[in-house]
């Protein structure tokens, strides 16, 4: 019996250490693993909401001025959210900065592709990256508490406003793909 | 210690657990099959979260994602079922982690991680000892294994740390002052609960509502991990923690976390709480290593279990070409861009300053504050009375003013009180005292932010 105890016993012991040092980072905010593994052990479960809620938009202006929506695309079919119009990049926390806006960069070049494939006449001239964002339903006060629930598709849609974050030619997405949609400055 | 992890147990609870686990999982996975193509696969180009692990890990091609997603929803169906557990329960730890590795936004979610812990030491346990395809086919109709007790107990010390940790975070969140529940509560990737009812909206509205169930919520999650180890307390701490997790699905959309936790919390049922169910006269006994293997019918389940698996597969494969939402099969429509109207593109094109009212979260009145929010009813007052504002800012937002504006009721300005709001406050205070003689009638206070008005609040003087 014993020596099928050992195997599990180191595993135990494996296993109770990975947890103790998630315990770690957690309580002193020191992350001493690797983020894939740290996450695993780690149970930051709010990572703070801002109360404003945002989305990315990237609109294409044609040679003929025609206007396409080159993100979203119909690549992406996912939506979420309580009005249901956010796409997973708008799901990923800080949507252009790091990985998520190269992530939207080869989006955006995919799509100008597929546009200049179909469209050979009147491809693509012009590209903005718009950020759309609106306050998190504002303004909640006790007062405007209802006493029956609303449902949440019923909910008015907070006016949006929105910030060009980058302006470019297209080119900027067939030539070179890499950070384009990060240099813009986000607010 | 060594009976705490080595006695041996009945395997009741955790066969509850595997299937549970198994049932709940399922779900959350046909409920990605629309967009697998999307989420996992090259044509959808996945988002890995980790850039260590978008360096190694294989980006699989859109007929393999299906294929991938096929095998784990047949990989949890068997598990539930308990064909060939520990093999079906690996099956779903490898798929399950590779394909929320490469889907950060949606698919990999501390529920997914959670997950995966309990289906590994599921896969390491005595699991389909009993109510399993396997005890049916390697056991006998007059016997349950018992279980090694460790991969329970790893499972309880897992649940327990899930809570440490929440509460840790909560801790160093400053969570007990309520922002971080409210801003939760109304955030439009998480908002809505039960049927659809946005109750999250109707708690946020209430700020000392919002202070208490923080304070519960954390006061709950450091309890548990305490007191679930206690006799006395073991059964109170698993109502709270079903209470805590029904009462958080009726305020916020967390997908299958809510019933994951419930199905964690398995972990701590005890055998004495299942006398309820059905034994059939089984009889428990301690499994002997090496006994009891019966190879020719081990060698034919494996056999089954591949066809089935195949079987699944080709089913997977089979459904999704034929829908082919993604046009990456042949078989869906070409995928063509959005035209936009030339109002559509100006809208979506027009920038503009923001607006105040969106720097601002709320707006509360009372008779008298702290240094975060108001108490006191402040919708009827009295001459000497006092009347306190709080302002309270969205997150990330650049210094404001902020003015506010008693008005008497014949619209005349009677005080003001103004500052400055750095962006790393939270929240601006002002206060009044209304005149000894104060005219009854209707009162207001107009709060200014960058000079704009973003809110008048009438308060009725008697």
């Amino acid at each position: 019996m014993w020596i099928r105890r050992v195997p599990a016993a180191v595993f135990v012991l494996a296993y109770l250490v990975a947890l103790g040092v998630g315990t770690y980072s957690q309580i002193l905010g020191d992350a001493r693993l690797p983020a894939a593994a740290g996450y695993y052990v780690t149970w930051d479960m709010f990572p703070g909401h801002r109360g404003t809620s945002e989305r990315v938009l990237v609109v294409g202006e044609t040679e003929e001025g025609e206007h396409v929506l080159l993100y979203p695309s119909p690549r992406q079919r996912w939506r979420g959210g309580l009005h249901g119009d956010l796409t997973r990049l708008d799901f990923a926390g800080a949507p252009l900065t790091g990985a998520s806006a190269e992530w939207l960069d080869e989006e955006v070049a995919l799509s100008v592709a597929a546009h200049d494939e179909a469209w050979p006449d009147d491809p693509v001239r012009h590209v903005d990256v718009v950020r759309e964002f609106w306050p998190s339903r504002t303004n909640l006060t006790e007062a405007s508490r209802s006493d029956d629930l609303a449902l949440t598709g019923d909910a008015d849609a907070p006016a949006r406003s929105r910030e060009i974050v980058l302006s470019v030619h297209a080119d900027e997405f067939r030539s070179q793909p890499g950070d384009v949609a990060g240099q813009g400055s986000a607010e | 210690m060594t009976a705490f992890w080595f006695a041996p147990t009945s395997p009741r609870t955790l066969a509850i657990l595997r299937i549970g686990l198994a049932v709940v999982l399922l779900v959350d996975v046909l409920g990605h099959w629309p967009h697998v193509v999307e989420s996992y696969s090259s044509a959808g180009r996945p988002m890995t979260p980790f850039a260590s692990t978008g360096e190694w890990l294989p980006v699989p091609t859109p007929f393999v994602a299906v294929a991938a997603t096929a095998a784990l929803a047949f990989g949890l169906a068997s598990a539930a079922v308990g064909f060939l557990t520990r093999f079906s329960l690996l099956t779903s730890v490898v798929l399950l982690t590779w394909l929320s590795l490469l889907d950060f936004p949606q698919t990999l979610t501390k529920y997914t991680a959670i997950a995966t812990h309990l289906l590994l030491l599921l896969s390491l346990s005595g699991t389909s000892h009993v109510w399993s395809v396997d005890a049916w086919l390697f056991g006998g109709p007059d016997r349950v294994r018992l279980a090694s007790a460790w991969p329970q107990r790893l499972m309880q010390l897992l649940v327990c740390h899930v809570y440490l940790g929440a509460a840790v975070t909560k801790w160093r969140l400053h969570f007990a002052t309520g922002d971080t529940l409210a801003y939760s509560l109304v955030d439009d990737r998480w908002a809505g609960g039960w049927f659809g009812l946005d109750a999250g909206s109707w708690l946020a509205a209430d700020t000392r509502l919002l202070v208490l169930a923080s304070f519960a919520t954390v006061a709950f999650e450091f309890a548990f991990p305490l007191l679930v180890w206690f006799r006395r307390t073991r059964r109170p701490m698993l109502l709270a923690a079903v209470l805590f997790h029904l009462g958080m699905a009726g305020f916020l959309s967390l997908r299958v976390f809510t019933p994951l936790m419930l199905v964690g919390l398995v972990a701590f049922v005890r055998e004495r709480d299942l006398h309820w169910l059905p034994t059939a006269g089984a009889r428990e006994v301690v499994p002997s290593p090496g006994s009891g293997v019966r190879w020719g019918r081990l060698a034919a389940a494996v056999l089954v279990w591949f066809g089935l698996g195949v079987g699944a597969l080709t089913l997977g494969v089979a459904v999704q070409r034929a829908s082919d939402p993604y046009g990456v099969f042949g078989n869906g429509r070409p995928l063509v861009l959005e035209r936009l109207t030339a109002k559509e593109a100006e809208e979506l094109l027009s920038e503009g300053p923001v607006p105040a009212v969106a720097r601002v979260h709320r707006v509360a009145l009372g008779t008298r504050s702290n240094e975060w929010q108001v108490f006191g009813d402040a919708e009827r007052l009295g001459g000497g009375d006092e009347l306190h504002v709080v302002v309270q800012f969205v997150r990330e937002r650049p210094p404001v003013n902020v003015e506010i504006v008693l008005v008497d009721p014949g619209d005349e300005p009677v005080e003001v009180r103004s500052g400055y709001a750095p962006s790393s406050v939270t929240r601006w205070r002002g206060a009044f005292v209304l005149p000894r003689k104060a005219e009854t009638g209707d009162w207001s206070v107009e709060v200014f932010v960058q000079g704009e008005l973003v809110e008048r609040r009438v308060v009725r003087v008697d």
